[in-house]
């Protein structure tokens, strides 16, 4: 074989490895459409096995310091009545982990496969850490969204650190800026792996290669603060009637919704008298969610 | 020997594209990605081959502006490498994304929804420097060919290629800092997150010093084929394995990290310089340089992911691809511009500074010493700068007002990194284009005429955004929403409203011609009916009123029945303070 | 100079273009399309509903048929039983509305096939724009001549409301800008 056919044949196989390569790809050949009608919906069973996996793998223990009451949002166009957040209350929680299973049945969280479990690269928003539960704490002054280059991450007014899916591009510089790690990359497409079961119509599911975190069921605030704003056009919302889904699920009552804001929210009530913790990583960005322990 | 390697170039990138092909379709789950960063090894061969793209340009415009003496070959071969190992590196970041069609949402542009991208990111800023700093080496790289003179130019196109010849020094003074600041916003993607491994002030240094160590050994690789030697690159290439030495000594003692393969490889092997035999074989040379990229390519894995253990499969494809099209691409290139490099007298034996110019004036002056403010390259930088300064604060203002509107507060230290690739873009094209066209052939001209329009199509695409699909389609009727309204008179002014009234009196454009007037809701007659039969009334019908059952509950029935007596209250209100007005 | 005329010329034209034709709002279509009474089997029939029948004339606003248009997020359509309330006598002398009659009583319970466009993501709540003080012809220009698809319903538009640039005189107040008002 001379050099020219040696060339010739290098290059079409180098084309036709490509081809290989991306069969997968649309504009090749897309999977057609029965397989999506047959595709398999994972049992409730399976998301709860996932959750006793990955409590069974647990986390680094929270190293927490002390952080004041979180106050009104440092940013330009911070909302001066709402800043919602959380506390979870070390003293009541137990670990049992009841959380997580409402977190994916709220957000319609998916399965991982099993390699991606070996790598514990679990999707669940909230993550047990040492017998706490540890989500975003939606950090006020957030590390992640000053890296996003598009924009996707994002803060509202009203305290939450946001994610626009339909913005991100994937390029996980917010996950790698997170210092405690709470962001999740959908590495695979989970709908197609039969790994995603849509329990709550309200929620869109996360497409492949997107990047995902806890919202802290902006749908239910969003919800809310429509129905509210059209049937009480001159009052001002103040989120009372929401309540995040791990709050809702806690059998124990140790993690607590509310708007840091408003002195009637069960939040501030909660927090009021007790000493607030942060991991010491995220302290300094003015968490919203903090742990509580012990009284003042 | 050239066709040879881009043989190899060739064999490699066939399981090259096909880990291309694959990590395209299966996305980031096919390569290795670090579990705390999230970030693998697209992320590190980018690195290392923006690392290598910025030796050439950098190489052939400091010793320009050095005026150390570089014959043209050489600062051909540089730049020539340059572009291919950017062509390289641009692949890796966008394999790196999820969405990969969404890559232009990085870009600083704004679309018609008011969108612009983050500019507080540095991938932005990367995103920016890098795609200046590749048409800027490609002008440096294209001026090479339109400097010396024709005999049959028209006056005009002499005078365009004198002009060049001018512009390269200001040129290489342009690119000399430009280089720097684009390895340094590189770096900025590492050295400004959270992750313990990458933080410090030292990284960009530490990054450009690697980036020159790296690009240095494949200049000396790619001369050693063409069967040359330059004595200044190789001993430039040692006194960098110094530093980087220095330098992972210094991160072993701060941080503790320390990779041994990228010392060995890249810190201890390059020593054998020293020996002569080594220095005067061909393939000892050879292998050398490969070794010092080898262990460069090693220690910049080890640094995007320290917890990276063993290659996979497509990680090593990856590899390959990068490798394959960097020879497919140089070599093709090279043999493509061939006349250019080895028959053309001309370019073969000259020197490239512009101390041999033409222009006997400018030789006297660049013999000379100047003060830096009155150097015939200060002179003719002096206003292109000076617009692209202009153009970097306007710029700054847009993205200020532009951010202002998607509620991301900026600073100039946000902006800042994008005024280097501004003003050396602004000043370099201000420099070169018009003489650059002047001197290029018409169908050159039509590329490029069709590539702008290209372009502006895209931006004009991306500015509009694509409309979004509806991911549902759903055909709701109201007796959905009144089983969950709590609010009754949503339901009276759907149902009821249209017969009985608003203000429960009687619509009269409608009842009056079609149906018979209804029952009027006056208090005295709801309460002689009687709450029960007026909801059995509203479930059941009666006469010309339809029956609501089914679509309202008896629990809405009754709040219907309360909400009439509302209504009617406040009629008979109305009707007395009227009649006491009257009074 | 002509090249750079071409090349300046070209590149606007080319931008204008792409943007031109990616934001183009779908054009109207007729009203036997879409908004049609289906017959039992969902296919259109020949009657098309005519809005300017519906509305002022007869003393009836949007929410009377479209449940939810000022109070809830999404406006709805109304349900067969719906249209019979009022369609129980023959409402016109105009002979055609025995073929109407006919039509309806073969008609499925829920005879109007409306797409809603919103995609999952976005969240838009008829009620707090019509509290808000925003009339259904802001938005569904063309209603009353019954040519629907027309509307260019894209967040540029949503926008240019929400940031205060539309006609001063509408008089509306600036609304929420930031993502998470209307996405999730």
């Amino acid at each position: 074989m001379d050099r020219r056919e040696f060339i010739k044949v290098c290059s079409v196989m180098a084309a036709a490895g490509l081809l290989y390569g991306c069969r997968k790809i649309p504009f090749v050949g897309k999977a057609s459409s029965d397989e999506s009608l047959s595709r398999a919906i994972p049992a409730l069973k399976d998301f709860e096995d996932e959750v006793e996996k990955a409590m069974a793998r647990g986390g680094k223990n929270l190293d927490l310091v002390k952080v004041p009451m979180p106050s009104i949002l440092n940013a330009s166009d911070a909302d001066l009545q709402n800043r919602f957040g959380m506390a979870i209350d070390l003293d009541a929680c137990n670990g049992c982990g009841k959380c997580i299973m409402a977190c994916i049945v709220e957000n319609n969280i998916p399965l991982v496969t099993e390699e991606e479990r070996e790598k514990d690269r679990f999707m669940h928003w909230i993550k047990m850490r040492g017998d706490a539960p540890f989500m975003c704490a939606h950090c006020g002054d957030a590390p992640c969204e000053k890296v996003c280059p598009t924009g996707a991450a994002n803060h509202t007014p009203d305290g939450l650190s946001a994610m626009m899916y339909k913005r991100c591009a994937g390029s996980r510089f917010c996950g790698a800026n997170c210092p405690e790690k709470a962001r999740k990359f959908n590495y695979n497409d989970a709908e197609e792996l039969g790994l995603l079961r849509k329990f709550n119509a309200e929620v869109p599911v996360r497409g492949k290669g997107v990047m995902e975190k806890c919202s802290m069921c902006l749908q239910r605030l969003q919800n809310d603060r429509l129905r509210f704003k059209a049937e009480h056009p001159f009052n001002e919302w103040r989120g009372r009637n929401v309540k995040t889904a791990c709050a809702e699920a806690c059998p124990r009552n140790a993690i607590i919704f509310g708007n840091w804001l408003d002195p009637e929210s069960p939040l501030v009530k909660a927090a009021k008298h007790r000493e607030l913790f942060a991991p010491r990583s995220i302290a300094k960005f003015d968490p919203s969610v903090v742990y509580m322990r012990g009284r003042r | 020997m050239f066709r040879a390697l881009f043989c190899i170039g060739l064999a490699l990138l066939v399981p090259g594209l096909v880990a291309m092909g694959v990590s395209l379709c299966g996305g980031p789950v096919e390569w290795f990605t670090d579990t705390q960063t999230f970030w693998g090894v697209p992320i590190s061969l980018f690195v290392f081959w923006i690392g290598l793209a910025h030796a050439g340009t950098l190489i052939s415009a400091a010793f320009l502006v050095l005026n150390v003496k570089m014959d043209r070959r050489t600062a051909l071969l540089a730049e020539m490498s340059t572009l291919c190992s950017l062509a390289v590196a641009v692949c890796m970041p966008l394999m790196h994304l999820g969405v990969i069609a969404n890559f232009y949402m990085v870009a600083p542009f704004w679309d018609a929804r008011g969108n612009i991208s983050n500019v507080r990111s540095p991938l932005v800023w990367d995103f920016c420097c890098i795609a200046v700093y590749g048409v800027l080496s490609l002008l440096f790289f294209v001026s090479h060919f339109c400097m010396n003179p024709l005999k049959d130019d028209l006056p005009t196109v002499a005078v365009a290629r004198a002009w060049i010849k001018k512009v390269r020094r200001p040129m290489a003074w342009i690119l000399f800092p430009l280089v720097l600041w684009v390895h340094s916003v590189v770096s900025l993607d590492f050295a400004s997150t959270f992750v313990p491994e990458w933080q410090g002030a030292f990284f960009p240094l530490y990054f450009i010093a690697g980036a020159i160590f790296s690009g240095l050994a494949l200049v000396n690789f790619l001369l050693t084929f063409e069967n040359y030697r330059v004595r200044v690159l190789e001993k430039l290439t040692l006194v960098c394995s110094w530093f980087m030495c220095a330098f992972w000594v210094w991160n072993f003692i701060i941080n503790g990290n320390f990779c041994v393969s990228a010392f060995v490889f890249a810190g201890v092997l390059p020593q054998l310089l020293f020996v002569e035999w080594v220095r005067e074989n061909r393939y000892a040379c050879v292998s050398l340089w490969l070794s010092i990229l080898l262990g460069m390519l090693l220690e910049r894995v080890y640094l995007v992911s320290p917890t990276m253990e063993t290659f996979g499969w497509i990680d090593l494809g990856l590899v390959a691809f990068g490798a394959g099209m960097f020879l497919v691409t140089f070599y093709g290139l090279r043999r493509l511009l061939q006349k250019g490099i080895e028959d053309d007298e001309l370019l073969m034996g000259d020197v490239d500074t512009v101390g041999e110019a033409l222009d006997s004036e400018f030789e006297a002056a660049s013999r000379k010493y100047f003060l830096p403010l009155s150097t015939p390259e200060y002179r003719i930088l002096r206003l292109p700068v000076l617009c692209g300064i202009l153009v970097a604060i306007l710029f700054s203002i847009w993205t200020f007002n532009a951010n202002d509107q998607v509620n991301i507060e900026l600073r100039l230290v946000n902006v800042f990194p994008l005024f280097g690739p501004i003003i050396a873009l602004v000043a370099a094209l201000i420099l070169t284009s018009r003489a650059l066209w002047t001197v290029s052939r018409k169908s050159v001209r039509w590329v490029v005429v069709s590539l702008l329009v290209a372009f502006a199509g895209a931006c004009g695409a991306f500015y509009a955004g694509g409309s979004s699909v509806p991911e549902k389609a759903s055909a709701e009727t109201s007796s959905q929403l009144l089983d969950n309204v709590s609010v009754v008179n949503v339901v009276w002014d759907s149902r009821c409203a249209t017969c009985h009234g608003i203000d429960g009196k009687f619509n009269k454009k409608f009842v009056r011609e079609f149906y018979p007037v209804p029952q009027t809701l006056s208090l005295d007659r709801l309460d002689s009916i009687g709450e029960d039969s007026l909801v059995q009334v509203i479930l059941q019908g009666r006469v010309n009123m339809n029956s609501y059952e089914g679509r309202i509950s008896e629990g809405m029935a009754r709040n219907l029945v309360m909400y009439m007596r509302i209504l009617a209250e406040r009629d008979s209100a109305r009707a007395s303070s009227a009649g006491e007005d009257e009074e | 100079m002509k090249y750079f005329a071409v090349t300046v010329l070209g590149a606007i034209f080319a931008f204008l273009l792409a943007d031109f034709m990616l934001a183009q709002p779908s054009s109207p279509q007729s009203t036997s399309l879409q908004a049609s009474l289906s017959d039992a089997g969902g296919n259109a029939t020949a009657i098309a509903f005519k809005h300017a029948l519906h509305g002022d004339s007869i003393g009836l606003d949007c929410a009377h048929c479209h449940t939810g248009a000022k109070t809830a997020a999404h406006a709805y359509m109304p349900s067969k039983s719906d249209c019979i309330d009022c369609h129980r006598l023959p409402l016109t002398e105009n002979p055609g509305i025995e073929t109407l009659d006919s039509a309806l009583s073969v008609a499925p319970s829920e005879p109007w096939v409306k797409k809603s466009m919103l995609p999952d993501h976005v969240q838009f709540h008829h009620g707090v724009h019509t509290v808000a003080g925003v009339s259904c012809d802001e938005c569904h220009g063309n209603y009353k001549s019954d040519s629907y698809g027309g509307e260019k319903f894209d967040m540029r538009t949503c926008l240019a409301c929400h940031r205060g640039e539309t006609d001063a005189s509408r008089n509306f107040k600036r609304a929420a800008t930031y993502c998470a008002a209307c996405h999730r």
